[in-house]
Order: C-alpha cells, then structure tokens, then sequence
C-alpha cells in the first residue's frame, strides 16, 4: 500500500516536471485528468474556497431586458455551481463580503430574510456587514441575523451599545483537513454613508490597528495556517481612504482578502506586498451575483521535508473570463 | 496562439505564499483561480427555486406590472440628466399634492440606481430604481446656506435640482435662481429632499446647520410610482426635459 502511495507520488512529481519544462496545452491537459490525484496524498490538503461580495439582494438573475446583463446572476444557478464544486471539491469554503441587502424587491417585501435563508442553503461558512447591511437599521438587521446559520463577522464595528451586542463574531476559526483557517472581517466608516439613525451606538474602529490586531491574534494564538479577511473597505481608491490595498500593505500574516463595497471585477486576483514583502492576494467579483469567485490553496504540511516541491506549478483547468 | 496564450495565463496564475519559515507546519503552495460568471445557460438548483417560489410568487404579482410608458431612455448624467430631473419632479409632484410647502427640491445624484429605458416601465423598475424606503422632509435654510448647498453640488459636478437653475463655474455655483428670482443671502427658502440627504448623506454636510426640519409619511419611491402612474392616466409617456437646470460654465483663473 505504501509502495503505491510512493509510486504515486513519484509519478505526480514527474508530471510535475513535465508541466514545468514543457508547458504545453497537452500536458497541461494530461496533467488536469490527473489533477485531483496529485493531493490525494495525505501531505497536501486542498481547500477551495468560493466567494461572493455586494449580492444586494439579487435573488433572480436580471430580468431577460436588462441592458447591461441580461438573464446574469441569481442564486438558484450559483447553488447548482457550488454543489457541483462539492461534489468536486473534498474541502469547500464559502464566504461573503456584505451588502447582502437592499437592490430589489425582495429586500423591501421581506427585509432580508430570505436572503439570510438562502445564503445559509447554500451552506456559506461566513460574512461581513457592508453599509447596506445597516438599511434596515441595526435593528432591521438583528430581527434578521437569525435566519443565518454562520457566522457574521466583523472586527472593526464595535456593537457593544447595541442590539447587535454579542451577535456577530470578531474573528472565526474553521478547521479543514487539519488546516486551521482564521478569518475576521471589515466593514468601512459609515458615517456620511450610512444615516447616524441607522446605525445607532455603532462605534467604527480603525481598520488598519484591527488588522495588525487580528491577524496576530489569529497567527499567534490561534496558531492558523492561513488568515483570511473579508472586507467591505472597497479594493482601493485614489485618495488616502483605507482600502483592501491599504490593508495587504501594512499587515504580516494576512493571506487573502476577500473583497466588496467598490463592485470591482477583478478578473484576475491582485496580489499586494505586505510590511514582509510577501504577497497579500485580493479578490473581488463584481456585485449582484453576477461572478462567483474562486480561489484554490494547496497546502503541504512538514515543509521542512518536502523543500522540493516548493517550485511546483499545477494547471488552471478553466479560467473563464467575465 | 491559442495554446501560448494559455500558458501565459496559467503562468501568471501561480502564485506561491509560504508561510513563515520551515519550522511551520504547513505551508501553501499554489494557488489556482477561477471566476464564474453566473449566466442563464447554467444548471439552476431546483430545491433552491422550489424553496423560494412562494416569496417570488408574492413579489411577481405586484412588480410585473406595466405602469407607464417612457418615450425614450431616461438616464442619469451630471451636471443634468432626464433621471435627475424626473426623480426630483416627482418629488415635488408629490409634496405639492399633499399641500407640503416648499421652494426648491435637491436630492443626491448616487440615489439614481438604474436607468429606466425606453419602452414599458414595470413596477419593478422603479424598486431598481428607488430600493430606499427613503422619506420626503423640507429644511430650511438661508439663502447664504443655499449659496453653499449648490457649491458642494457644483463641486460635485451636479445632483439632481428642481425649482432653481445655477451655472457651474470653478467648481462653485454662480447665476443662482430660485423660481425664476436671483437668490437672495437673507430669505430663508424652504427645500424639499429625502431623509437620507437631509441627515448629511453623500457628503452633504451643510444638511446639519438647516433648521425646521419636517419629515412626511411619503416615500421617494412612492413619489415615483404616483408620478408615473398619473402620467399613464393622463395618456402621456414619460418623457422628463433636460432643460438647462445646471449647466456648467468656463473655468475661472488658475487653478
């Protein structure tokens, strides 16, 4: 049995070098048949991890005579896509970076229960709060927070003086595989944003100090593998206002930041060097559902041992443009 | 080609994080990335239509609804835009019936969500539209505050106005006119907005120093829907004037 195993592993690590040297359309899809043997191994978990941000209520796609998208977006689709993903995927994550609420009827009618609904059927692990989140007031928002079978997280909004109090996480931690993933959240100032009648005592915290805070918190104490934070700042902006490229560049053990607010298509992630010149990945998919995003983490334990495979380059099996 | 642009692509797809030193763990290795545009082609989950058909059944009945008729596109633009003026129109339309006294109407150009395009104009549009549940209220201001009201909205390159013109130039506003009459520093003029606006939304500070502030049980939507729907019961499409509200003049000086 072991003996297989090995073989195996030297035949994914021959592949490995066929990619790498040659690097041709074939190879790449001889390699993608192969894809999921390559972490069969107990030494590398996959963890996939999906996203959406600035969903703003979208529950069916746009109507046939939008001009801008026609028939694009709705969940009952993007359910059918993430469960194919399961079935595909051993270690599936989903997460959401705010504005849930507000933009059609459905949020007017039902006040953001069904959304909370849905988003729960759809089995995501976590969200942030974007400024539209606070429509309905902190109130409209916590006669709703049950309706979410995870978490609400955010780690900049201090609702202690709230009905909100006690309600919504500052970080969460999920283990995958035995890969500890530490994840808090962002919401952006909501003052002049938001009307101060909606949002109540909600105090802000600086983003940046809640950061740095955070992500220590998550790397030291937690001992996580990887810290992810899901952010409603906006990807970035031409003034000095804190965005997602603000946040990559003056944290330490960020990874990944997954992204709302500013509904920018990104169609490729950015990767931002931090204060130790390593790089911060960001994502964003536009708004409305119109993207799901998502991005794979191969994660190899003992690397003290297995320094060789450090170079390796696996395949984009697709890499659907918007 | 086809293949080597693949390449290129796949190869700048890889992307290394290692984190820490080797005395961790675990480290990640590769990452890979897709995006999914969500399009009608693809499989729809049939529990998740099933699940929530009884809320879309009760939205459908009453957004589908054909309620008036817009000649051409009516859209947004700045410093002037059909939408802009529609929006406030509306506004005014609605706070006139009720006997709300006021002597201009200004709301915030990000409040114009969507387009409402040639053709039939669905209820739903005007939710798109309108999603706020945003409510009429009046302040008053001096005229000196109005001065400095219409400069922010100058600086900004213009918001929707009714019952009142001005010239953009510099940045600042100047010819101001109040129905038609030069604006004068001391009146006290009474305008006409959302709550969002009134309570400094966007930006619009000088909201914080007006006084007398009344709020009315009117939606800005509802506004919408009234105003639409009485121009269907008169017979006519929607067609709002772009008619010289605010129009921006030369740039003075340096700058």
């Amino acid at each position: 049995m072991k003996e297989e195993l090995e073989l195996e592993r030297s035949k994914a690590m021959n592949r490995r070098t066929f990619i790498r040297n040659t690097l041709t359309g074939s190879a790449m899809l001889a390699l993608s048949l192969q894809y999921n043997n390559l972490y069969a191994k107990d030494d590398f978990v996959k963890i996939t991890i999906l996203h959406t941000n600035d969903v703003h209520s979208r529950i069916d796609p746009f109507p046939m005579d939008d001009k801008n998208y026609p028939g694009r977006g709705g969940v009952a689709p993007r359910a059918a896509l993430i469960k194919k993903i399961r079935t595909e995927e051993k270690n599936v994550m989903l997460f959401d970076a705010g504005d849930i609420f507000q933009g059609t009827p459905y949020f007017n009618f039902f006040e953001g229960e069904l959304e909370l609904k849905l988003m729960s059927l759809l089995g995501y692990d976590g969200g942030t709060m974007g400024n539209h989140d606070f429509d309905n007031g902190i109130e409209g928002f916590e006669k709703q927070i049950k309706h979410a079978k995870f978490p609400i997280i955010t780690s900049n909004y201090d609702f202690s003086d709230t009905i909100l109090a006690g309600k919504t996480k500052e970080f969460e931690v999920y283990i995958k595989d035995g890969i500890k993933i530490g994840v808090f959240g962002l919401g952006i100032d909501l003052d002049g944003l938001v009307n101060k009648q909606q949002y109540g005592n909600t105090k802000y915290l600086d983003p940046i100090e809640k950061s740095q805070y955070w992500e220590s918190y998550l790397k030291k104490e937690e001992k996580c593998d990887f810290i992810i934070c899901l952010s409603h700042l906006g990807y970035k902006y031409q003034n000095n206002k804190v965005s997602d490229i603000v946040i990559a560049k003056n944290t330490r053990y960020l990874d990944l930041i997954i992204g709302g607010h500013s509904h920018t298509f990104l169609d490729m992630p950015d990767a931002v060097k931090n204060l130790n010149s390593k790089s911060v990945i960001i994502n964003q998919v536009g708004f409305a559902g119109l993207n799901l995003g998502r991005l794979d983490f191969v994660f190899e334990r003992n690397t003290g041992a297995k320094k060789g495979y450090t170079s390796a380059v696996e395949p984009v099996t697709t890499y659907l443009k918007n | 080609m086809t293949c080597l642009k693949k390449v290129s692509l796949f190869s700048l797809s890889i992307i290394l994080v290692c984190l820490g030193s080797c005395a961790k763990k675990v480290s990640v290795k590769i990452v890979d990335k897709n995006l999914y545009p969500i399009t009608p082609t693809l499989p729809q989950d049939s529990s998740i239509l099933a699940f929530y058909k009884p809320y879309k059944l009760q939205i459908d009945s009453q957004m589908n609804t054909v309620i008036g008729w817009a000649e051409n596109d009516i859209k947004a633009a700045k410093p002037e835009g059909a939408l802009n003026n529609l929006m406030v129109d509306a506004m005014a339309k609605a706070a006139a019936k009720r006997g709300i006294a006021f002597d201009l109407v200004h709301t915030n150009y990000k409040s114009l969500r969507v387009p409402i395009l040639k053709g039939n104009i669905k209820r739903f549009k005007i939710f798109e539209l309108m999603p706020f549940e945003n409510l009429l209220v009046t302040v008053k201001m001096s005229g000196l505050q109005v001065k400095e009201l219409f400069d922010y909205i100058g600086d900004q390159g213009g918001d929707p106005i009714a019952g009142a013109r001005f010239d953009i130039s510099g940045g600042k506003a100047e010819n101001i006119l109040i129905n038609d009459k030069p604006l004068n520093p001391s009146t006290v003029y009474t305008i006409l907005t959302s709550d969002y606006v009134a309570n400094g939304g966007d930006g619009a500070l000088m909201y914080s120093k007006a006084t007398d502030r009344k709020e009315f049980p009117v939606k800005v939507r509802e506004a919408l829907l009234e105003y639409i729907g009485e121009e269907t019961k008169a017979g006519r499409m929607v067609k709002p004037k772009i008619e010289g509200r605010i129009r921006v003049g030369k740039k003075q000086g340096n700058e």
